[in-house]
């Protein structure tokens, strides 16, 4: 078998390749041009938060119940926070990457890993709770505001934003805690590596 | 040579002399899409360039060049895991498998195109580390060296490394005519 292996990782290392060549002028090129995309990837979030404020901001106008304004002030605060904490979100991790890509010094295990723990914090702990606490009581505050004002049963806005706000809400948390738990296994199993064989 | 090249920049071509052939066959390990493991390469290249004007002599220049093109390319399989949720596994549970790696009865012989192909396809199942792991084995990298490029035990690299020889003996080399 080890000759068989042995024989295995010569074909391996004389396999024909593709060809690759990458100037040094090329990579500088790159290397700008993926800065720029990092900019305009950014820039996108914040376009996207403009856009969502606008159109609540327009609700805030037009709806005549105090309710449905507050629930529109409410939410413009929820998304303004939201997209702040993945566009902190985004900056950390390509701050991390860049750091831990262009660095030798960062093994394997210590890189995915981080990789890891930063995915895992996402949906869970203080980030995620507090991305919880600024967005539903908005949603919530809103659908329940339109019933209030128009208890008719045509009113399918209403309700739905309602129903949108209690469903998502539970099924947010145990979504993102089970993915949490899942990202934490991969965790435990890395760390296990890290000593010798029991 | 131009003037306005650094001290980075040779060390980058020094790498790449050493290394390209290894970089490729590892971007060919990561991806099996012929455009995007181009782009895999191109990242692999650039984050290897970046990282010459931090290169300390901590750690040999081989250590270094596998940590970063790892580095990369763990981002890169983690990025399209979001995409297509892309289920992973370890070394121990592809050995697991092994049995149902069904070998093709209708061909006596695997030519080693055939072989590599299935090597490749056994490799792109496995997780980050573990890929790392039998990579850095079929570049005829010692445990020891493994265990430094990896940060895993040199213990635990000693059982994957004897786990990697069973599969590999099990699904590449069982019907093998090198």
């Amino acid at each position: 078998m080890t000759s068989d292996n042995s024989t295995l990782c010569n074909l391996w290392q004389t396999q024909p390749l593709e060809s690759f060549q990458m100037s040094l002028e090329q990579l500088r090129k790159k290397g700008k041009r993926l800065n720029r995309v990092l900019l305009i990837r950014d820039s996108t979030v914040w376009v996207v938060c403009l856009f969502e404020i606008g159109w609540f901001a327009w609700i805030l106008t037009i709806a005549p119940q105090l309710v449905a304004k507050i629930g529109s002030i409410l939410i413009m605060f929820g998304m303004a926070f939201m997209n702040g904490q993945v566009w902190l979100d985004q900056r950390n991790r390509r701050r991390s990457l860049q750091r831990a890509e262009t660095s030798g010094n960062v093994n394997s295990l210590d890189f995915f890993r981080s990789e890891l723990v930063r995915q895992r914090e996402f949906h869970r702990g203080l980030w995620f709770w507090s991305r919880m606490a600024a967005l539903y009581p908005g949603l919530l505050v809103f659908g329940i505001g339109c019933i209030v004002v128009f208890p008719s049963p045509d009113n399918l806005v209403g309700y739905a934003i309602t129903a949108v706000a209690l469903i998502l809400f539970p099924l947010s948390i145990w979504l993102n805690l089970s993915k949490s738990r899942k990202y934490q296994r991969e965790i435990d199993t890395l760390d296990a590596l890290k000593l010798p064989p029991a | 040579m131009p003037s306005s090249e650094t001290p980075q920049d040779d060390l980058y071509r020094e790498a790449v002399a050493a290394y390209g052939p290894a970089l490729a066959r590892m971007a060919r390990s990561w991806e099996s899409d012929p455009d995007t493991r181009k782009d895999l390469l191109q990242e692999m290249h650039l984050a290897l360039w970046r990282s010459m004007a931090t290169f300390d002599n901590r750690c040999s220049l081989r250590t270094w060049v596998y940590r970063v093109a790892h580095n990369a390319a763990t981002s890169h399989v983690l990025r399209s895991r979001r995409g297509k949720a892309k289920a992973l596994i370890s070394i121990e549970d592809a050995e697991a498998q092994s049995g149902l790696a069904a070998h093709d009865q209708s061909h006596p012989a695997l030519e080693q195109a055939q072989i590599l192909e299935r090597l490749y396809a056994l490799i792109q199942t496995l997780n980050p580390l573990d890929r790392q792991v039998i990579l850095l084995y079929l570049e005829g990298i010692d445990a020891a060296s493994i265990a430094e490029v990896t940060g895993i035990s040199s213990g635990y690299v000693a059982t994957k490394i004897h786990r990697i020889k069973n599969m590999l003996a099990d699904r590449c080399l069982e019907r093998r005519n090198l």
